[in-house]
């Protein structure tokens, strides 16, 4: 029997917006008042995030993102410092209780069998990717989505990437490598380990394409029975109280 | 304070921050881009790493214990790892 899932709408906001959003709904629905919840969603202005262990200033170029308006945030998640560019990827978040039956006890089982609503959504376009363990989707040996997942509040969090289109040059201003080292030989080289859903199929596609082809890839994937939903008032005052308190706060951000 | 930044056999990497007080460590901050579930724990690692003599072997050895005993899953890096990243801070790396 298929899952019951609230889809939440297709949003644009910043950075803080987006990652307290998460956290509203994994500390409601820890006290049921929030359901099996996917949302899709893009970054306004352009962001990095940051995982939950690494330093800000040991990744980013701060000083860079303040002087074009890119937004930074630390994640409640693992793993590596992320790009988000507005015009060019789509981020998603599936938060369900850790007692769902789609969340697997082992966490690297679970990163296999959720991304596998991602694979289904590239092949709605025609795209062959698969999972390449840990965390990443790759098509052929290049990779075109990264994901993370945590638990925390009797949730199980799982939020990534898929990338429409790809702008090094800008990825590696935001992220701190060497300016001189910006070679023509890394921006190749990252174009021969990364590809984008534009890469592949050309620039026709849409940003509502893929976001098309990933709704129904979830659904067909992690056979979901999607019902738009929004989120309820309580949830947003918890999402305004969290930017404060957290993912607009330099307490937070700049914490290691 | 001293700091070193190390590349695990992988691709994931450890940044550590440290002070260390008669071949003891006094105060260490550990970063990187690994996966460690629950992630409260990191905090609670590095306080449990205070006092600890600065040796492959004994770091090694406590960082395991400590995964172990809490019930710790980290991703990416292993106790030998981390022991590694604090000693190439200390300007011991055996690599």
């Amino acid at each position: 029997m298929p899952h019951s899932i609230r889809l939440l709408e297709f949003a644009t906001q910043n950075a803080p917006m987006n990652m307290a959003t998460d956290e509203s709904i994994m500390k409601h629905m820890a006290k049921g008042n929030a359901p099996p919840t996917l949302r899709f969603y893009r970054w306004n202005p352009s962001a990095v995030s940051i995982g939950v262990f690494q330093g800000m200033t040991e990744e980013v170029d701060l000083d860079y993102c303040r002087d074009n308006g890119i937004d930074y945030v630390r994640r409640i998640t693992g793993g590596g410092a992320v790009y988000h560019d507005y015009n060019g990827e789509i981020t998603y978040s599936i938060i369900l209780p850790k007692d769902h039956p789609l969340v697997k006890p082992s966490i690297i089982e679970s990163y296999k069998s959720l991304c596998s609503g991602i694979i289904e959504g590239l092949a709605n376009l025609g795209i062959d990717a698969e999972f390449r363990p840990i965390n990443d989707i790759v098509v052929g040996e290049k990779k075109i989505s990264g994901n993370a997942q945590t638990r925390r509040y009797s949730c199980m969090l799982q939020h990534g990437t898929i990338l429409l289109d790809l702008d090094v040059e800008t990825m590696f201003s935001v992220l701190k490598v060497p300016k001189e080292k910006i070679s023509d030989k890394m921006i190749s080289d990252v174009n021969e380990r990364v590809t984008s859903v534009r890469d592949l199929l050309g620039e026709g596609i849409s940003f509502d394409d893929l976001y098309n082809a990933l709704v129904s890839g979830f659904s067909k994937g992690l056979d979901l029975e999607i019902e738009q939903g929004v989120l309820s008032q309580s949830e947003k005052e918890m999402v305004e109280s969290l930017i404060e308190s957290r993912y607009a706060s330099d307490e937070w951000n700049l914490s290691r | 304070m001293l700091k070193s930044t190390y590349k695990v056999a992988g691709g994931k990497m450890v940044k550590i921050k440290l002070d260390v007080q008669d071949n003891k460590i006094s105060r260490i901050v550990i970063m990187g881009d690994f996966f460690m579930h629950p992630e409260d724990a990191l905090p609670e690692l590095e306080k449990y790493l205070v006092s600890t003599e600065v040796s492959t072997v004994s770091l090694t050895r406590r960082i395991a214990t400590f995964l172990e005993k809490n019930n710790v899953l980290v991703v990416g890096v292993t106790p030998g790892d981390f022991a590694e990243a604090i000693m190439l801070a200390v300007g011991f790396s055996q690599k």
